[in-house]
This record gives C-alpha cells, structure tokens and sequence, in this order.
C-alpha cells in the first residue's frame, strides 16, 4: 500500500480515537442487507463461510 | 454510461464521526453547483450467525435515515466512490479479520457496481479481496407431472464466488452482494 494511502488511514484512525465515547451505531430503516436477510440458520451461515474460505 | 476510476490519493475530505471508524461523512459538489451531505455506515449485520460481517451504506441522511436508493448527481462520480471505498478499507485497516460487503440495493447500483470492479479491478486487487455473492431458490416440481413448478423462496441458498477479471458480456446474470476482504 502506498505511504500517503496509509498515512491518510493513520490520520484518520487517530482522529476516530480523539473523539469520546461516540460509538453508538445508527439506524439504519431502509438500507438493504440480502446476505444477512437470507442467512437465516447457523448452518448455512457455516457453509456460506466454509466456500468463501475456500475460494 | 458512467465510468467509475477509483482512486484512493483523490478523494473528499472525510470526517470519521464515531470511535469505532463505522461511520463518516464528507461534502460532495453535485453538478447543480450545491453540496449533499453524504453519510457512509459501516453496521453489524442484525444476524447472529453473521457477526464477522458488516455492511457498508451510503449516502444522503434525513431524520436520521440512510437513503440508499437516492441518485445524487455527483459532480465526480469516481471521487466520492473512491471516497466510500477508503472509508471501508480505513475500517478493514484495524479490523483485518472482517468482512464488509455492499449490497446493490437495486439492479442500477449493482450493475455500476460490477462494472466499476471490472474497471479498476487490478487498482482493488491491491488493497481488497473480492468476492460476489449470488442467490439460488428451490424449484419445487409438485407430486404430479401435471403440476406447475414452484420455487421455494423460504429457503435461499447463499453462494460465494471470487470475482475475477472478465468482460461485461460474458455474465448473463450479476452478484446482488459484493464483499471486500483485506488483501
């Protein structure tokens, strides 16, 4: 990766750790997930898991 | 059509707004001469089983909800996806062992999607694995010959595949889901 790439993600990761506590994630009413809505038992979740590992 | 050319030394000026580098936002210049407000989230996947999973989003905010479906008329396309883009490979950067993925919420945004990953796939190759992910349901063929064909929507099967470098028309059918490992 190159420096200035990197040196943005340090600049970056530095000021996220200035901030205070703000954590909290938002929510999120109308954006789509399709992978987490059709994963619907821990086994498919370990296939599905299994064949992205493999590849 | 619009080309996408990403470019992570060219994008907007990013303000990381929680600790834990999921969310962030910058300005860009629309071709009205205004600025929209873009927001990028990166979330846990509301599924237990998923957890190692999170899911970027983007765009305009309003009463506190994302609205990802919105076509803002970027003045520069290729910056401000460049500039979501970082903002995942920012998050990956200190969490190597997750995956982030962006649904193409509709046909549109995959399709740009795919393409834009085609365009600059040897540009991603340096910084992300990629992977799509395609959806197969069950045809059911019924008790009787004569009875018509169902398909089994209770059950999707969910398929991964590593995207690789090919021209447009040789997929006859798109990933809904794109996830991006670190490389």
């Amino acid at each position: 990766m190159k420096k200035e790439i990197l040196d943005k993600i340090h600049r970056l990761t530095a000021k996220a750790k200035e901030l205070k506590d703000v954590n909290a994630s938002k929510p999120n009413i109308n954006t789509v997930n399709s992978l987490a809505e059709n994963i619907k038992s821990k086994e498919q979740a370990d296939a599905f898991k299994k064949m992205l590992k493999a590849l | 059509m619009l080309n996408i050319d990403l470019n992570f030394e060219n994008i907007y000026e990013l303000h990381v707004n929680t600790t834990n580098l999921k969310s962030f936002s910058f300005s860009s210049p629309t071709i009205n001469g205004d600025n929209v407000h873009i927001e990028v989230w990166i979330q846990d996947a509301e599924n237990l089983f998923l957890q190692d999973f999170l899911n970027l989003c983007y765009g305009p905010v309003a009463d506190g909800t994302m609205n990802d479906f919105a076509s803002v008329p970027h003045l520069d396309h290729s910056k401000a996806l460049s500039t979501v883009l970082f903002c995942a490979l920012t998050y990956l950067e200190t969490q190597p062992d997750k995956y982030i993925g962006v649904d193409g919420s509709d046909f549109r945004r995959a399709y740009l999607y795919y393409r834009t990953i085609q365009r600059n796939y040897d540009y991603l190759r340096d910084y992300f694995r990629l992977f799509g992910v395609k959806y197969y349901a069950r045809i059911l063929r019924g008790s009787d010959k004569n009875d018509n064909m169902t398909v089994d929507i209770s059950e999707l099967y969910s398929v991964p595949y590593k995207i690789e470098q090919q021209p447009l028309n040789n997929h006859k059918s798109l990933y809904n889901y794109f996830i991006m490992y670190l490389a």
